[in-house]
């Protein structure tokens, strides 16, 4: 059995004849969906992103048979078309997806199966995409996947990949930043002895350490351990609260110590404290654009290498071999 | 809002490496806001709102306060509650006015009571700032924003001063001065001088909220996002450009104010000159402030200032009588609430206005603005000229212009008029519009004008703000006609029923317009 989108080629011509309309479409929206459980979760985010950004969706749905497929259009807002994908070789998924996208408009791919680099499918389509977007966290949730997802960002620099499970942390990065804006506690960012972390899956941890460790040129030493030029800073990572969310961050720089966690009573509000010689009043921030669609918008709205983030995602993968050796 | 790059300079020392690569908006600096007129409607029904909506986008600093000042006697508890109260109605449903991120915004916000021109009330305002700058970080920055009345700008300005409030030896001082800034030339020139000895140009924020909304802004995109437009853009291509500004409202509540002011100043001199400035300037050298404010002044500095004896002939002026709005009858102006029942004051304005530069040489410039029209309007259409030789469609097939129109409200969008052929066996050829719309096409409200507004202030970014000499210029354009209008009573008014498309006069002046 071959993937034949003809068929939905010729529903997508009926279907814009009937109805008429003017689409406006900003890209081709390719999504890759193979686990079950998640299945559901990926429609209704990419629902969500396509409503914002109008597009030409596809999904490829490897649980499902190939001859099954469906068009539908959204009124003036692009269309959505359901691929079942299930078997469909690497060669096929890229002619179908070559024989589907819009023309002069970018393709964003997102992947969301059960392996990423491993996968050649994923390369298959990720070479056909302007930006690609997978979720570590997601698939691979010991982290082991990050030292698989640097090697495959050094070997193909011609991608533009981005890991929702890093994109997640730009509100706490933001907010570990905001602490140092402050010329008083400038020169703690440079003392910072002890950082302990807490997350529900290991990704976000290992992302955040690697952040911050390749912001102030700090090399992962050993287990636990970072070696900056001013010494030996430890770190400790905490499993806890729900999967995919960072739940606190504590840093500490002689007697200073800079907080940040979930507010108990609220998942989506961050509370801040700073204590000892340069302390504030504890501070409340609301944790913005978490839900998937803002951070899928974030890796379309960029469609280039994110530097910051290939240092980020070099140096957890560091962290994580230390961890291990 | 832009998605700029986050570098931030710790006080011109060192660069903050946590900060490189960070996609924020943000803004980093911290600082008090003082809402001058906090008791007011403005206030309530789209400054605060403004700000929660802020807060609640993690936008606002994370170091930041509010203060209100007014005549008002609240204290600080009772100023929160009733904040509190006027977002519950007023700020978006999907904004919770509970939990964390509500009391941690309510213990920011504090009131001062007074005259604006009461010393002690300053001396009381003084003290706050520097409460906030030492128990909530504001680090000396402050922004005040004049919610007023304009009769009390001046009062206000010179209090500030007087006070030191705009000292800015350990921080930065701004100051927002909402519209209108002057009844006439003489008053916004005496105005400016208020203004000029307390602050300078780039601390002074005229804002215009009409340049805050979404598809305002994207006039600008349009022209300088895209090749397609820029090369027909001029006097080779364009017939005539019309701007319209028309609204279904009648005065509501504000007949006192508007009474003494009219479309002209009202519409006219601000809102529909900006879109003028926006449509026709030339392409700045950047996206800096400056810059685009420069291009902006330079083609109101080529508009041809009419003489007096010219004023009748390139403008029209109207008053509603009563008539109907959406199948309701309505009473005429001069019947509204704190309006002079033999009011001469216009509530439709129309301008022909001639820019004289290289590109826009010979093609007119038709401005409209009224209230009581047949519907709420606001648009830019550009009609381009005919084709030059016709060799499509049957004999008798009209062909018409190519119209670009862009949408600011109540739709927000582009549409574009062209000829296509009728499909069948004859080349019959038709006008058809192609119809794009912000909302249908990006799937998203706009953010209000007022939140971008008073985060660009709060930025430092001037790009949305009028500049004095643009200011200056487009009184210096109207005046001319003002003064004709002020000096001749229309005995004709009311002249055009309410519901309706406007005077005839307005017709005679371009017979034209698009309908509303």
């Amino acid at each position: 059995v071959s993937l034949d989108v003809n068929d939905v080629v010729r529903s997508l011509a009926r279907a814009r004849q009937e109805s008429g309309a003017m689409k406006t479409a900003t890209m081709t929206f390719a999504v890759m969906v193979e686990n079950e459980q998640m299945a559901g979760w990926v429609r209704e985010r990419t629902h969500a992103v396509a409503n914002k950004h109008p597009s030409r969706v596809i999904i490829f749905d490897a649980l499902r048979d190939e001859r099954m497929q469906d068009v539908e259009s959204k009124d003036s807002r692009g269309e959505w078309i359901e691929l079942g994908a299930k078997g469909a070789s690497a060669p096929e998924l890229q002619a179908a997806l070559s024989m589907l996208e819009l023309q002069s408009a970018p393709v964003v791919l997102l992947w969301a199966a059960n392996q990423i680099v491993s996968d050649e499918r994923f390369l298959a389509l990720a070479r056909h995409a302007t930006a690609t977007i997978c979720s570590s966290s997601l698939t691979q949730t010991d982290g082991q996947g990050l030292g698989d997802l640097s090697a495959f960002v050094n070997a193909h620099p011609e991608i533009a990949l981005q890991d929702i499970a890093y994109l997640r942390l730009a509100s706490w990065q933001e907010l570990i930043a905001e602490f140092f804006d402050d010329s008083k506690t400038f020169g703690d960012l440079h003392s910072i002895e002890r950082i302990d972390v807490g997350a529900g899956s290991d990704a976000e941890m290992y992302y955040i350490l690697g952040w911050l460790a390749s912001r102030l040129e700090w090399r992962a030493a050993g287990a636990g351990t970072f070696q900056s030029p001013g010494g030996t800073i430890a770190f400790e990572m905490h499993r806890e609260g729900p999967p995919r969310r960072l739940s606190r961050i504590e840093l500490r720089a002689g007697k200073s110590v800079y907080a940040a966690a979930v507010h108990p009573d609220d998942q989506d509000t961050i509370c801040l404290s700073v204590t000892g010689p340069h302390a504030k009043p504890e501070r409340c921030a609301p944790l913005h654009t978490v839900d998937m669609a803002s951070l899928v918008e974030r890796a379309i709205l960029r469609q280039t290498r994110d530097e910051v983030f290939i240092e980020s995602l070099a140096m957890a993968s560091h962290i994580l071999e230390r961890q291990k050796s | 809002m832009p998605d700029a790059v986050a570098t931030v300079s710790v006080d011109g020392q060192a660069e903050n490496p946590l900060r490189a690569g960070l996609h924020t908006d943000r803004i980093t600096d911290p600082c008090t806001i003082v809402f001058f007129g906090a008791s007011g409607d403005l206030f309530k029904r789209m400054l605060l709102p403004a700000m929660y909506s802020l807060r609640m986008h993690g936008i606002l600093p994370n170091d930041f306060a509010i203060v209100g000042f007014s005549r008002s006697d609240y204290s600080d508890d009772d100023f929160r509650d009733y904040c509190k109260k006027q977002l519950q109605e007023f700020a978006p449903k999907d904004q919770s006015v509970e939990g964390a991120i509500w009391e941690d915004f309510a213990k920011r916000v504090s009131y001062v009571t007074g005259e604006f021109d009461d010393h002690k009330a300053y001396g009381n305002l003084a003290k706050q700032l520097k409460e906030n700058d030492e128990k909530l970080g504001t680090k000396g920055n402050r922004l005040f924003y004049l919610s007023t009345p304009p009769s009390v700008f001046p009062t206000i300005i010179n209090m500030i001063k007087e006070s030191d409030l705009n000292d800015q030896e350990h921080g930065w001082a701004r100051i927002i001065v909402e519209k209108p800034f002057g009844t006439d030339l003489e008053s916004a020139r005496a105005l400016q001088q208020t203004v000029d000895k307390a602050f300078r140009e780039n601390e002074v924020y005229r804002i215009d909220h009409y340049l805050g909304k979404e598809p305002v802004q994207d006039i600008m995109a349009l022209r300088f996002a895209n090749t397609i437009f820029e090369p027909v853009w001029n006097r080779n291509y364009v017939q005539s450009v019309q701007i319209t500004a028309a609204e279904q409202l009648g005065v509501e509540l504000r007949g006192g104010y508007y009474d003494n002011a009219g479309a002209l100043r009202d519409m006219i001199q601000n809102h529909v000159m900006n879109l003028l400035a926006l449509v026709a300037m030339e392409p700045p050298s950047s996206s800096d402030a400056d810059a685009i404010r420069s291009e902006k002044f330079k083609v109101l500095q080529s508009i041809e200032v009419p003489t007096h004896a010219a004023a009748p002939s390139i403008s029209a002026r109207g008053q509603y009588g009563a008539g109907s709005i959406n199948g309701k009858p309505v009473q005429a102006y001069r019947q509204e609430p704190d309006v002079n029942p033999q009011s001469n004051t216009e509530t439709f304005a129309a301008v022909k206005l001639s820019i004289d530069n290289w590109r826009w040489a010979g093609v007119p410039f038709y401005l409209r603005s009224g209230k009581r029209l047949a519907k709420k309007t606001s648009e830019i259409a550009v009609t381009f000229k005919p084709i030059p030789h016709r060799i499509y469609g049957e004999r008798t097939d009209a062909i018409d212009e190519n119209v670009l129109v862009m949408k600011i409200q109540p739709e927000e969008g582009i549409a574009m008029r062209f000829s296509a052929k009728v499909p069948g066996m004859k080349n019959h050829i038709r006008s058809v519009f192609m119809d794009f719309n912000y909302g249908t096409g990006f799937g998203v409200q706009s953010p209000p004008a007022y939140e971008r507004l008073i985060g660009d202030a709060m930025r430092g970014d001037q790009t949305l703000f009028t500049r004095w000499d643009a200011v200056e210029r487009a009184w210096e354009i109207v005046m001319p006609v003002l003064e004709v209008w002020q000096n001749t009573k229309d005995f004709t008014f009311p002249n055009y029923p309410a519901g309706s498309q406007g005077p005839d006069s307005s017709r005679t002046l371009f017979p034209q317009w698009r309908d509303l």
